[in-house]
């Protein structure tokens, strides 16, 4: 078989190992610059490791890792939280360019509810419920899927199409509605985690709401902080400023992850924190459905969210210039 | 200011010097070139330039695909204000380094313009 033919073959068999953020580069590289297939596949395996931790560190949102591992080791312990600490930085380089297939999105919502309810059943001190539980996962599967689709029709709304060409002043004009359209946004966010904070130490108990009261003030602040997103870089040319927007789409991005973990931890807290062994096995499947509702939906509308603005990446840096 | 590793240093040198040739194959090539004798793994300066796009020190895009990389883009690289800035830090650094050298050892047949 010639050279060629077997570098075909070996591209097919490493495309998945490749995060997906690196891979039209880095296999179109190594298509260009590889003569045998023995010389790929030595490239290929000095190179992949380096682009996993690469695009998991670039990737990675400390604030929402932490907030995850948190409530992780909170619901099930430290044995649980330290074996998903690195399933979700590696989650974190995978991340795929788009938004996900509706269909595959389905199948997953469907799968969820079964495995996650499995979860509960697995747990000694609730073996009394778990035929109930099993029973629960029927409907539930329906109402995720009801929520994955209504997230998705939802962002299909809000899907935001570049032209192949910009000017340069068109492109700052875009820019600019961005950044006032995302001033406005935080400012509301802000007032709504401030007012939020007030509750907390009563909702959850002086320890517990306390340190969240601190947090969401925290986040607050810095949503209110002038300097964020102030749209200081306007002295660019084009391939600048392309960047600087990307940039700023991308940090935007990260922030709303945050946030939107941040709304979902004191749900998650009260409906855990209820779930005690002895618990009436009516009770645990509704505390059990409500945890898994919270959790799939912030992580519905954050995945969507997320392969929106991965394609809008896409979109910004094949952007040509036009002249005016 | 950003303060810039050797082999920030090297990556971004090579990316000035490239111009608008400057992508992942062309780069390794010129990073290769610029480190001799020691041998550079891709991998490196992917991930290299993965940071230095994170901290703003360079800019890419993506070009059109093309045939001979199985119809996939090449990712170009430029060098932006603030990597030009920490580069001619490196530089200077680096003279006054040489000075410091050549001063005390001598022997040192090249010597950088000022």
């Amino acid at each position: 078989m010639e050279a060629a033919a077997l570098i075909r073959i070996w591209e097919q068999a490493v495309e998945r190992l490749i995060p997906p953020a690196s891979a039209a580069a880095v296999l179109g590289d190594l298509r260009e610059s590889c003569a045998s297939s023995g010389e790929y596949v030595r490239e290929i395996l000095k190179i992949v490791p380096f682009v996993i931790v690469s695009q998991a560190a670039r990737h990675l949102n400390t604030p929402v890792l932490m907030l995850q591992v948190a409530l992780i080791y909170y619901c099930w312990g430290e044995l649980a939280a330290a074996l998903a600490m690195p399933v979700l930085m590696l989650r974190e380089a995978y991340q795929p360019l788009a938004r996900p297939d509706p269909q595959k999105a389905l199948r997953v919502a469907l799968l969820l509810a079964f495995s996650g309810l499995l979860l509960f059943i697995v747990m000694p001190v609730w073996i009394e419920g778990h035929v109930a539980i099993l029973f629960t996962a029927a409907p539930l599967s329906l109402v995720l899927c009801a929520i994955r689709t209504s997230v998705i029709v939802s962002m299909d709304r809000l899907d935001m199409v570049f032209p192949q060409a910009l000017s340069l002043a068109q492109l700052a004009a875009v820019r600019d509605g961005f950044l006032a359209r995302l001033r406005w946004r935080r400012r509301f966010e802000a007032i709504a985690l401030a007012l939020a904070a007030l509750f907390w130490p009563g909702l959850i108990g002086h320890g517990l709401g306390l340190s969240l009261a601190a947090i969401y003030l925290a986040a607050a602040l810095y949503l209110l902080n002038g300097n964020l997103f102030d749209g200081a870089k306007t002295a660019l040319d084009f391939i600048g400023l392309r960047a600087a927007y990307v940039e700023e789409v991308s940090g935007e991005q990260q922030l709303s992850r945050f946030l939107c973990w941040l709304w979902v931890v004191p749900g998650l807290i009260l409906v855990a924190g209820g779930i005690v062994p002895g618990l009436a096995p009516e009770q645990l499947i509704s505390r059990a459905v409500l945890a898994l509702l919270l959790c799939f939906g912030a992580g519905a509308i954050n995945r969507e969210g997320r392969g929106q603005v991965q394609e809008e990446i896409s979109q910004l840096s094949r952007l040509r210039e036009t002249v005016a | 200011m950003e303060t810039l590793g050797q082999f920030e240093q090297v990556v971004l040198t090579a990316i000035l010097a490239l111009g608008e040739n400057a992508y992942g194959v062309t780069i390794h090539a010129k990073v290769e070139d610029l480190s001799k004798p020691r041998k550079v793994a891709r991998g490196a300066v992917y991930a290299t330039l993965d940071r230095m796009e994170d901290k703003g020190l360079i800019a890419s895009w993506l070009s059109d695909p093309t045939p001979e990389r199985g119809g996939r883009s090449r990712r170009h690289y430029r060098v932006e204000k603030p990597g030009e800035k920490a580069l001619r830090e490196s530089a200077k650094q680096a003279q006054r380094l040489f000075e410091v050298i050549a001063g005390t050892l001598g022997g040192l047949a090249w010597k950088p313009r000022r």
